[in-house]
């Protein structure tokens, strides 16, 4: 079931209005955790019950780990659940991944046909790395285990989150499913505008983005005759699209959540105007950038040591983290990228600390400008690996930079006006934002105004929607 | 950076504030969608942009024309692209010595059960053909696997979408064989969500260079005089791709065509229909070039020549197929025919196929 559908309308709808007309709060939970169940089992009912399966072993075993004192028996726990949560996103998402690898390492013809024939359920990475921080936090003693189990359980299952995050963490979400929900007027605006901006940028930006973007970069594409032109088209149409999806994605996760009385991580904060690749991260999946930070790099020692000892952290904070995003060298290498840009950041940072000139000259306008333009250049070139190979990924980097002559976008019957217009779009929102515009205008608009407005832009929305009811693209993570 | 921010009022009156913004959205949203929808019941012809200019069109020549031979055309874009109306008016205005007012109607994916719509549209608003020419179309009886739902459905389907047709259409075409339930689902989705529903209609009002790949049936482009859409011929590179890219979309479907299907008895029901309606009917097999007519399998070919002699016996109808009329550089892409073979192909089914409907 798809945010952008009638059918999460009405789900959302029907669950919205009797979780507020119900007087009895332990009973919200319930009705949460029904619907989120349900919500996932319109999917698939198996996988849904795989899901709540492992949920409920995390919550024992999390139990188990704060009820003894043996260490060895804590660590026991602790282990067994993570090895059980890793153990079913390795089945799932990279069993074939290894044979596949494994069988092109031995060339074995028909390979297809010794793969394991599984789905990957959706969102399997993101409430993977929710139970295994909670399990973790326990672990540490950083949070109690929750003793409540359909508490524990809508955590792991809260539909908002359930597919594509935010990456919550128990801390934050399980403090709010205890705490009694009472109407708020104020949140329920911030939902509703969350709600309307995040599906104007999926249904008008990213969804017509990938109708630039899915010729190059959908597997049976053929690339080989592509212009330069068109490459960076491809390119720079996938660089809003994926940002657009995901964030908007996120905003509705958001809004939904608000509306039901809870608040979500913060996922996304314009990561495109970032300085340097560290902001970029900071800006870009702060949900899965934090994880990664708390759970991988800082127990690996972080930046604790010197120069090399941090590259190495990096690499393979950064290694793991483009596997969590898709089980193919593709979305590794992606991963490698950004660990090599991040390096290479820290070493000119400490050259440029060095020496105050240079230092000076980049916190000019000049300065600033360009520093935004490298980080921006080599984000959207980083997109080129977000392919289905490298043989694809590296030939729309050449045909990036080798020029050729060709087709635009290979038979596409689209004016070109449109994408640019967008791209127009998406830096004028982000000019007017970053100058507080956005909110000097709504804080100063009366109600009636601002809800027309709102109203005006999700029916824009609606009209702008191209044919293809896509799904959002971190649903494949 | 930039403006800061002006200081939050006071709970209370954000409150209030978020209160009017939400019951304004809610409230702005309902009178938006049903003052759509009252817009669009009250303007039947917005639903189905390209159609509904054709019929405009095809009234307004008719209208001005006296008392001429009407010849309607229907069908898909191949005959569209093929069915030159002025080429067709000289030859029959020549071969009988009667003026002839011939008129292209056909629309991109028209299968049996869209002419059959088209057909009764025509007729309601109140303009009798002397002739139609229907469209035999081997590939629009094929099914089509759906690739959002992963199921097969009638040709007509994939490009008749609910949205483009009324209420009583909804009927019409759930009784040969358009998936149920999802057409009406859609259709009510359609109606209860109108900015979302008529999106195309409406871009293809505001600014039709918008509008996604393959939404073509909402343009109001009629083509040239009397509704001929005629296809400029291409270079032999881009034949080939293209011919590539239709070999990927009919290919495999040309094994797949049911001459039994749910969707076969609109063509009946169409001919009955204009039969009863005093109009007298050519149905024609357009052409084809030899590399899309090898695409069929032998089973198939006998299937198709038994149904086009049924039409023959039941109906009473000249059927003509047409497919080995032209050569293979005719055509764009094997089934689309050039422009400049428009006209030898319109004058051969007018002399072949029409005068003799009409003497």
């Amino acid at each position: 079931m798809l945010f952008t559908t009638h059918q999460y309308l009405i789900f959302f709808v029907v669950v919205f209005t009797v979780y507020w007309a119900m007087p009895w709060q332990r009973l919200r939970v319930y009705l949460l955790l029904a619907a989120s169940f349900y919500f996932y089992a319109t999917w698939n009912q198996w996988l849904a019950l795989l899901v709540t399966g492992t949920a409920t072993l995390d919550y024992f075993l999390a139990r188990g780990i704060d009820s003894v004192q043996r260490r060895g028996l804590r660590r026991f726990f602790a282990g067994t659940s993570i090895a059980v949560n890793l153990g079913v996103l390795g089945f799932f998402k990279y069993t074939n991944f290894f044979l596949s690898s494994l069988y092109e390492a031995f060339n074995i013809a028909e390979a297809d046909r010794y793969l394991l024939k599984v789905i990957i359920p959706f969102g399997i990475s993101f409430y993977t790395f929710e139970a295994i921080s909670y399990t973790v936090d326990v672990y540490q003693k950083r949070i109690k285990a929750e003793r409540n189990l359909p508490n524990f359980l809508l955590f792991i299952l809260f539909f908002p989150h359930l597919v594509a995050g935010p990456i919550v963490r128990a801390r934050d979400f399980l403090r709010q499913a205890h705490r009694p929900k009472r109407w708020s007027w104020i949140r329920a605006q911030h939902g509703v505008q969350l709600i309307v901006i995040g599906l104007f940028k999926k249904l008008a930006i990213a969804d017509f983005m990938a109708i630039y973007s899915d010729r190059v970069w959908l597997p049976d594409q053929n690339i080989a005759v592509l212009s330069t032109q068109a490459a960076w088209m491809a390119v720079i149409a996938f660089t809003i699209r994926v940002y657009c999806d995901f964030s908007g994605y996120s905003d509705i996760a958001l809004g939904c959540a608000h509306l039901l009385g809870y608040k979500l991580t913060v996922n996304f904060r314009m990561p495109y105007i970032s300085l340097n690749i560290a902001e970029f991260w900071r800006r870009w999946h702060i949900s899965l950038s934090n994880w990664l930070r708390d759970y991988i790099f800082i127990p690996l020692g972080g930046s604790r040591g010197g120069f090399w000892f941090t590259a190495r952290n990096l690499i393979i904070t950064f290694g793991l983290g483009g596997l969590w995003h898709g089980a193919t060298w593709c979305w590794l290498v992606w991963g490698l990228v950004h660990a090599t840009m991040l390096i290479v950041h820290r070493a000119f940072r400490e050259f440029a600390e060095a020496r105050p000139s240079l230092k000076a000259a980049l916190e000019t306008k000049v300065g600033i400008t360009v520093r935004w333009l490298v980080t921006l250049f080599f984000v959207t070139l980083s997109m080129a690996f977000a392919q289905p190979s490298l043989t694809a990924a590296l030939t729309v980097l050449k045909k990036m930079f080798v020029w050729q002559v060709g087709p635009d976008i290979v038979g596409l019957p689209v004016d070109q006006n449109r994408l640019w217009w967008t791209v127009y779009l998406v830096v004028a929102a982000h000019v007017v934002v970053l100058l507080g515009l956005w909110k000097w205008v709504w804080r100063r608009l009366p109600g009636p105004v601002l809800g027309a407005a709102c109203a005006i832009l999700f029916v824009t929305a609606q009209v702008l929607s191209p044919d293809t009811a896509n799904a959002f693209m971190y649903f494949q993570f | 950076m930039g403006l800061p921010a002006p200081p939050l009022a006071n709970p209370r009156r954000r409150a209030r504030r978020a209160r009017s913004t939400i019951v304004c959205w809610v409230a702005t949203l309902l009178v938006l969608n049903v003052c759509f929808g009252v817009f669009v019941h009250y303007r039947p012809g917005f639903r189905d942009p390209l159609f509904d200019a054709k019929v405009k069109a095809l009234g307004a020549r008719f209208a001005a024309s006296g008392e001429p031979i009407k010849v309607v055309v229907l069908g898909s874009s191949r005959t569209a692209a093929a069915v030159e109306p002025k080429s067709l008016e000289a030859a029959v205005a020549a071969e009988t010595g009667r003026p002839c007012v011939a008129f292209n109607m056909g629309v991109q994916g028209n299968g049996p059960v869209s002419q059959l719509v088209h057909y009764r549209r025509i007729r309601d608003a109140g303009i009798k053909p002397d002739v139609v020419v229907v469209e035999l179309l081997p590939s629009a009886f094929a099914w089509f696997l759906d690739p959002k739902r992963h199921e097969n459905r009638p040709y007509d389907a994939t490009i008749l979408r609910p949205d483009r047709l009324s209420r009583d259409e909804l009927d019409t075409v759930c009784a040969y064989g358009f998936p149920l339930p999802e057409t009406r689902e859609d259709w009510w989705e359609t109606t209860f969500n109108p900015w979302f529903g008529f999106r195309f209609q409406l871009l293809a009002r505001l600014e039709p260079k918008w509008l996604p790949p393959g939404i073509v049936q909402h343009r109001r482009d009629i083509g040239e005089t009397g509704g001929w859409g005629p296809w400029d011929a291409v270079s032999p590179e881009v034949k080939r791709q293209r011919v590539a890219e239709v070999k990927s979309a009919y290919g495999s479907q040309l094994h797949v065509i049911d001459l039994k299907g749910p969707h076969v008895p609109a063509i009946d029901e169409l001919l009955n229909e204009c039969k009863q309606d005093g109009v007298r009917v050519v149905v024609v097999v357009p052409p084809e070039g030899s590399e899309f007519r090898s695409w069929y399998p032998p089973g198939v070919q006998d299937a198709l020549a038994a149904f086009q002699e049924r039409l023959r016996r039941d109906h009473g109808v000249p059927v003509i197929d047409a497919r080995t009329w032209l050569p293979d550089e005719a055509f764009v892409d094997s089934h689309h025919v050039v422009r400049t073979w428009a006209k030898p192909y319109t004058e051969r089914l007018a002399r072949e196929a029409i005068v003799p409907a009409v003497r």
